[in-house]
């Protein structure tokens, strides 16, 4: 029987595992341009993009009769605020001031800004991640109090339906949230009730 | 208490990547890309056991880099990698590396075994014995054959004790061997 070294034998086996000649172009695109090459999909899939679109669109028609009121998205969107608070995900970025966070999260289509009541509640930034609210890329803002409790807000712009969310306070899920909008933005705050 | 570790864990990740590193100058691709790409890809195939995943895992590496402005070097691909890896795994709340203590059997040396087996490449023998590892398993095992690391290598990029790794690597042996004599006899 024909034997050989086993390390030479997965030396073997990984060495035959290569990525395709497109994902290297792709890679090597990408780091030339520093802009990230979409991937060419299977044509199965734009058929199935294409059904899927059209069932959408005949939901969202049908849903568009069916608006949530104000209310109900303000609600929606304090929801997953408290949500998003709760699950502390990680942040991206650590920062020691808000100008930095500025510089340096520039995937977003705003830009970041500190609110008044930030200075006056003497909070301190920790650092910040991208995220979703309502739908909408927002940023994630962690700041501390002055006692060194964690409070997360959240900035997004008041595109589409935002546009027509009500400033208001709520409180979920033993988090007190209050949205407000300012400097041409969207702010939603959460912190621990006491 | 509150605790964000260092670590990105996704968030709008795909909004992120369609408006992430837009500039207009076109910069230099760095030497020996092609080789560092295909080493990157095999360690991440190491991990994920998975052509496309493997594949998902580097350009994520590759765009965290770029992002970050750091040099394109093997052990920082590496540990990207492995980064991005964990974080997937995070968020979809499976389980991955296993806590591993030293374990009493007496590790051997990293490069020391030679022992051989019929050719088990060819039906594909290595690759089901391979998936049946552990993720830490197949990492360890592929850090030190195929790339040629140290356990000390393998120590610092994994986190763990040197003494663990050496452990770690003699057991995933063992049990390698045992698979595919198993699996012989099953043939």
């Amino acid at each position: 029987m024909n034997t050989r070294k086993i390390d030479d034998q997965i030396r073997d086996y990984y060495g035959a595992q290569k990525p395709s000649s497109e994902t290297i172009e792709r890679l090597k695109q990408t780091i030339r341009t520093g802009t990230p090459a979409r991937r060419s999909r299977p044509a199965w899939i734009a058929v199935a993009a294409v059904a899927a679109l059209a069932v959408l669109s005949f939901v969202w028609t049908a849903a568009r009769h069916r608006l949530p009121s104000p209310h109900q998205l303000a609600a929606s969107v304090a929801q997953q605020a408290a949500l998003g608070h709760n699950e502390k995900q990680e942040l991206e970025f650590h920062v020691t001031d808000s100008s930095e966070l500025q510089r340096k999260m520039k995937s977003l289509d705003f830009t970041p800004v500190e609110p008044v009541m930030i200075r006056h509640m003497n909070m301190r930034i920790v650092g910040a991640r991208y995220a979703t609210l309502g739908g909408e890329m927002a940023v994630q803002i962690v700041y501390l109090d002055a006692n060194g409790v964690p409070c997360t807000l959240y900035e997004m712009r008041p595109v589409d339906r935002l546009a027509r969310l009500p400033d208001g306070e709520h409180q979920i899920d033993g988090v007190h949230v209050r949205v407000w909008k300012e400097k041409g933005l969207v702010m939603v705050l959460t912190r621990p009730m006491a | 208490m509150f605790v964000f570790p260092g670590v990105w864990a996704g968030g709008n990740e795909s909004a992120m990547r369609m408006r992430a590193f837009e500039t207009s100058a076109e910069r230099a691709v760095p030497q020996g890309i092609d080789t560092l790409l295909d080493s990157g890809y095999r360690y991440a195939f190491s991990l994920a056991h998975d052509a496309a995943e493997a594949e998902d895992l580097l350009q994520d590496a590759c765009l965290s880099i770029l992002g970050s402005g750091a040099k394109w070097e093997r052990s920082y691909l590496f540990a990207t990698i492995r980064n991005r890896f964990i974080d997937r795994y995070r968020r979809n709340r499976k389980i991955l590396f296993l806590s591993l203590e030293a374990g009493d059997d007496a590790p051997g040396d990293v490069t020391d075994e030679h022992w051989e087996t019929a050719d088990v490449l060819l039906n594909g023998q290595l690759d089901r014995a391979l998936v049946s590892l552990r993720v830490e398993e197949r990492e360890t095992l592929f850090l030190a054959v195929v790339e040629g690391y140290t356990a000390e290598e393998i120590a610092e990029l994994t986190s763990r004790p040197r003494g663990t790794i050496l452990s770690l690597l003699h057991r995933t042996k063992a049990k390698l061997r045992d698979l595919l004599g198993r699996d012989r006899k099953v043939l």
